[in-house]
């Protein structure tokens, strides 16, 4: 009587062990991971041409995107076009997205799907009056500056994952491409934007070097 | 002995059973959906924001009198999938409206977008928008955000509001989806 109670709080005590072990593991996967390149810079629009694919998504989304954003306020204030896969789509849906922390204002439209392994312009830039959002030279949306009330200083071109069982966009023999990589300046006339690296998940790998305009990035577990 | 036994083994259960819905919670992540949805017409008030919104997206609706292939639904069902996990909380309501759909993506005064990826003009296409009610849209968010530190700073949440899906109401097909905040104050 005495072994069995023993053998089976030894179990127990094991069952317990692996299934806190796997509820911690879960608890960290859930979060903001992304894979590319930034650069801090004033300037009026980003523009990105990119790889589109269609990565394997098990919580959330997984997405790809060129944006404008504010950075020294430290809030929720950018603009962004690219695509993305939410984990119940079958393809991937191109998509714009952009957020005031200023004017709390913020909206996001997708459109259907889009083609896994084309090349695509992707442009988010600002005139004097509106911040529009392009695929391929075609007007996808834009909202006037006054709702928007940041100016941005940073632009940034990546790949974002929420979840680490997310493929981050491309794999080993098939990385997403990123290039033409370009900012809108402050004159208002678009050039290169050599980018720093920045990737905060040990899955994820690019071959950015610092003040380039094209690199791939991709998941090493793919 | 025997009784530190029983004890060891009952702590043992304890803590599994509480990791095992610790780890369920994680996992789960559904959605509630109100269990009869409220297909109000257009003059309810919780269509306030979505008609002040709409020129936000150069969306414009006309009502029809045809009548559509696609039921309501079935409509909400296929919309319902479509938004499968990405709600991350209880969903306040429902609704379906069934309507003639342009969408000026440059603006109001622009020609009607060529759906991407596809020859659809969406111009007065016959749809179902279906429109989710007090949801934590889940949105893509900033990237990575540093302090003047050069420190990462996490400022990622999804805000309340209103997500809509847009269905084309012959052929059942989702066009494409639009969301939107509502500052709570």
């Amino acid at each position: 009587m005495k072994k069995n109670s023993l053998k089976i709080g030894i179990l127990a005590i094991l069952f317990a062990v692996l299934i806190f072990t796997k509820s911690i593991s879960v608890s960290a996967s859930a979060g903001f991971y992304f894979n590319g390149g930034y650069k801090s810079v004033s300037n009026k629009g980003a523009a990105l041409t990119c790889e589109t694919q269609n990565p394997y998504v098990a919580a959330s989304t997984v997405s790809a995107w060129a944006m404008t954003c504010n950075q020294s306020l430290g809030q929720q204030n950018y603009a962004q076009v690219g695509w993305l896969k939410y984990s119940n789509w079958n393809n991937p849906r191109y998509f714009y997205e952009y957020h005031s922390d200023v004017t709390e204002k913020g909206a996001q439209e997708w459109f259907a799907t889009a083609e896994s392994g084309s090349h695509n312009d992707f442009m988010v830039g600002s005139d004097s009056t509106y911040m529009y959002f392009k695929l391929n030279g075609t007007e996808l949306g834009k909202i006037p500056l006054s709702d928007l009330g940041w100016t941005p200083d940073a632009v940034e071109f990546l790949g974002e994952t929420h979840d680490t069982d997310n493929q981050c966009p491309g794999s080993v023999s098939n990385p997403v491409t990123m290039g033409n990589a370009q900012y809108k300046t402050t004159s208002g006339s678009w050039v290169s934007a050599g980018v720093t690296e920045y990737h905060n998940l040990s899955t994820m790998a690019n071959n950015v070097d610092t003040g380039d305009t094209i690199w791939e990035i991709w998941d090493t577990r793919y | 002995m025997r009784k530190g036994m029983i004890i060891l083994l009952i702590v043992s259960i304890i803590i599994g059973v509480c990791s095992f819905v610790v780890v369920s919670a994680h996992i789960s992540h559904n959605v509630v959906f109100p269990t009869s949805p409220s297909q109000e017409s257009s003059s309810n008030s919780d269509m306030q924001e979505f008609y002040r919104r709409l020129g936000d997206f150069g969306i414009e609706i006309k009502t029809t009198d045809e009548i559509p292939t696609l039921t309501e639904e079935k409509a909400i069902e296929t919309a319902k999938k479509d938004v499968g996990q990405q709600i991350g909380n209880e969903v306040e309501s429902i609704t379906a409206m069934y309507v003639k759909f342009t969408n000026h993506s440059g603006g109001m005064d622009s020609p009607a977008l060529v759906l991407p990826g596809t020859n659809i003009v969406l111009e007065n296409i016959s749809v179902w928008i279906v429109t989710f009610h007090g949801v934590n849209v889940p949105w893509q968010g900033p990237g990575p955000m540093f302090n003047s530190k050069g420190e990462r700073i996490d400022v990622n949440v999804d805000p309340y509001g209103e997500m809509n899906i847009v269905i084309d109401a012959n052929s059942g097909n989702v066009l494409e989806g639009f969301s939107y905040n509502i500052p709570r104050h």
